[in-house]
């Protein structure tokens, strides 16, 4: 550049580079437009710049192992979507279980907003609609878990399997989940004492068996069994939770099977 | 925001990135695997809230600082001149001379240039999305970025004049004089 010229070779850089806000763009557009000879450096520099990238070579086929590579980390990256969205109904049925009123849900809203999650707060709130719709029409009589059970199944449109005859079922809730609902279940139990079983509807299809989460907060294990995902969660070792869970995925996957066979 | 876990889409600008540094294209494709191997182990620390390009492309660009493929890529880069110096190789249409000639140009700059002028002139990165892949501050991403940009003109124009040299020789004498 040259020496004395009111653009630096900074601001030079930064326009060819898309670093500059649109005001401080115009501002050089327009000094440029005094000084051609500077204008003609500056566009045969972009000129080289748009040669650099067509000049780039081409891998229209990857090799085989880094494809393969490149699929094992999506499926990784699916697992753990997997287990960050059954957060969610989890943080639901924990806020309604803590019986947190709607008085308590907006109280951060009036405290300046300054530390809300907008999301978290929509999504409990989303939680007591649907605790109270779960509620529904009082049936004479209550309405038996297992019947409730299979009513959600239908309506979810998840695949629930039978659960072990051991479990002692004390709660069936329906969540909010990714904008559709989940079945969250919660059973006493003689090995693992009080667990919840989240059943969750997703978009596709897919296999993945039993696996803890180890993220250090509540021993979760989840899977996916066609086109529903589950997790396990409890007071319990994850080891002991993954052999718990194993036993449903089987069951999950009788199932699916002998729906298909018809 | 919704993330977006793809990372087959990606695997060309890996492999482009990871020819930067290797100057082959088979070490490249040795240097990607060698990547995705280890962001499989490394998945679990990625933070899902941020663009995952940039996550692999750092991945790439430390398996390459502490792998072996650094070393093969000395060696290759001392082949890839012998490459530049060919006159066989003069392409024969405008624009093949064009992008020959940017080629050779690139293919000569300094690994630390030619990388940043990839990742923010080729990859559009910001200069702090680059200075955090390389891990330099932003100025330093400036600096390289300005004699990367300055080295590959002085390369092309020399590049353009080793072009009109060998043009002159034909049907002339080796002098240049007829």
């Amino acid at each position: 550049m040259e020496p004395g010229n009111s653009i630096s070779e900074d601001e030079i850089n930064r326009f060819l580079d898309g670093e500059l806000s649109p005001s401080q763009r115009s501002d050089v557009q327009a000094r440029l437009a005094l000084d051609p000879r500077l204008a003609a450096n500056v566009f045969a520099e972009a000129q080289r710049m748009e040669a650099l990238r067509s000049a780039q070579p081409q891998r229209l086929f990857p090799p085989r192992a880094s494809v393969n590579g490149a699929k094992q980390l999506e499926g990784v990256f699916q697992r753990r979507k997997v287990v960050m969205a059954l957060r969610m109904p989890v943080a639901a049925i924990l806020l309604v279980g803590l019986g947190w009123a709607a008085n308590s849900v907006t109280e951060p809203l009036r405290q300046g907003g300054r530390t809300v999650d907008q999301n978290f707060i929509l999504a409990a709130r989303e939680a007591l609609r649907v605790a109270q719709l779960d509620a529904g029409p009082q049936q004479g009589g209550g309405e038996l878990k297992q019947d409730k059970i299979e009513r959600l199944v239908g309506a979810l449109n998840i695949s629930m399997p039978p659960l072990p005859s051991s479990w002692q079922v004390t709660d069936v809730q329906v969540q909010p989940w990714n904008e559709r609902q989940s079945l969250v279940v919660t059973a006493n139990t003689p090995s693992l004492g009080r667990i919840t079983l989240v059943a969750a509807p997703m978009n596709g299809e897919d296999a993945v068996p039993p696996t803890s989460a180890t993220d250090g907060r509540i021993p979760t294990v989840y899977w996916q069994s066609g086109g529903t995902a589950y997790a396990l969660m409890g007071p319990a070792a994850p080891e002991r939770l993954e052999v718990e869970a194993k036993g449903i995925e089987v069951a999950t996957r009788r199932k699916l099977g002998s729906k298909i066979r018809g | 925001m919704k993330a977006n876990f793809d990372v087959t889409p990606h695997l060309e600008d890996l492999w482009r990135y990871g020819r930067v540094l290797t100057h082959n294209d088979a070490d490249a494709d040795d240097l990607v695997q060698e990547a995705l191997a280890r962001a499989l182990s490394l998945a679990r620390g990625y933070d899902a809230s941020r663009p995952l390009l940039p996550w692999l492309i750092t991945i790439v660009r430390n398996t390459f600082l502490t792998g072996i493929t650094r070393a093969n890529a000395e060696k290759r880069r001392l082949a890839a001149y012998a490459v530049l110096s060919d006159p066989l190789l003069l392409p024969s249409q405008e624009h093949s001379v064009e992008l020959s000639n940017v080629r050779k140009a690139l293919a000569a700059l300094p690994t630390e240039q030619a990388e940043v002028l990839h990742l923010v002139g080729v990859m559009g990165f910001t200069y702090s999305d680059a200075a955090e892949v390389i891990g330099v501050p932003t100025g330093t991403v400036m600096s390289r970025l300005s004699r990367a940009r300055n080295t590959l003109r002085d390369n092309m124009d020399r590049s353009i004049d080793h072009a009109s040299a060998h043009l002159r020789v034909v049907g002339g004498r080796l002098d240049g004089t007829r």
